[in-house]
């Protein structure tokens, strides 16, 4: 985030303007640029396709609906992107909130950087499957961290969570998500 | 440090193979937004374009402001002088009428 919006964040402000008016070419491009990721995001935060999709049309509605404070102080997919957590968010509270709540991090343990060695040599199935095992809440912060750049305080304020909270959970997330990958690669081995 | 561990952790999760959206999905997408644009409270509508360029200028839009009511106070203060000299105009002519007589 900047205070003063950059050129391309003004390009993008003026095109969201033009997509809001009406302008039918406008609301293609916007869609365009935004759909395809925001949903991928959505997928990845809920697994499943349907849920996914509608959470993206909503967000798509939400844009619409807020484009009046979009001042162009990020870019445009970032505030998409955090339009789409939320609702993600929403939609794990109301489907499962007792899951979304037992796995609050209390512990606090020392953090270490943490070497992603082969990052690229896991296959999809096992980081799928090593994704899964993490509580919903690591999901959204580890996602969130990753894919929308949002400090630990802002993923805090979407979470209800304090920074240092935040911080736990994301050092927990990776670790539990290195564990996972690990293991599925000895079993793989041992096959 | 911080920013290659986060790109490494991207790297893992990029090769998360996402389900396909279904097809048509952005045309629905599309659809929605149309339908939401002509049937909703337009923001335009709410706000016209000079009052929604307005709201990203404030600055510009204090100086009309000042400019606006300073023009206005002096043009005021104008018109009230120059109606005093207008009715001692008249006060002197017609004095001036009156002893030539």
């Amino acid at each position: 985030m900047t205070l003063f919006p950059s050129k391309q964040h003004r390009i993008e402000q003026a095109l969201l303007k033009r997509a809001v008016a009406g302008n039918s070419q406008a609301s293609k491009e916007v869609i365009r640029l935004l759909s395809s990721p925001a949903y991928s995001l959505a997928w990845k935060m809920l697994g499943k396709k349907e849920d996914a999709e509608d959470v993206v049309q909503e967000a798509f509605i939400r844009l619409w609906k807020s484009a009046d404070t979009f001042l162009g102080k990020s870019g445009l997919s970032t505030y998409f992107y955090t339009i789409v957590s939320n609702l993600c968010l929403d939609r794990i509270k109301s489907v499962n909130k007792g899951f979304f709540e037992e796995f609050d991090e209390f512990e606090h343990h020392p953090m270490q950087e943490i070497e992603w060695n082969n990052a690229k040599s896991f296959d999809a199935e096992s980081v799928q499957k090593a994704l899964n095992a993490l509580s919903s809440k690591q999901r959204m912060a580890m996602l969130m961290w990753a894919y929308q750049d949002l400090t630990a305080e802002q993923i805090g304020d979407a979470l209800g969570m304090n920074k240092n909270s935040v911080d736990q959970l994301l050092y927990r997330a990776k670790l539990k998500l290195k564990a996972q990958l690990e293991k599925g690669e000895s079993h793989a081995i041992e096959r | 440090m911080r920013s290659n561990d986060k790109m490494d952790l991207k790297k893992v999760l990029d090769q998360i193979e996402v389900q396909d959206s279904s097809t048509h999905f952005e045309q629905r997408i599309y659809q929605d937004w149309q339908r939401t644009v002509s049937n909703g409270i337009h923001p335009a509508h709410r706000f016209s374009n000079v009052l929604v360029l307005a709201r990203l200028h404030p600055k510009i839009v204090g100086l009309i402001a000042i400019v606006a009511i300073t023009a206005s106070v002096l043009l005021g203060q104008h018109l009230l002088t120059s109606q005093d000299e207008e009715l001692h105009r008249i006060d002197a002519l017609s004095e001036l009428s009156l002893s030539t007589l």
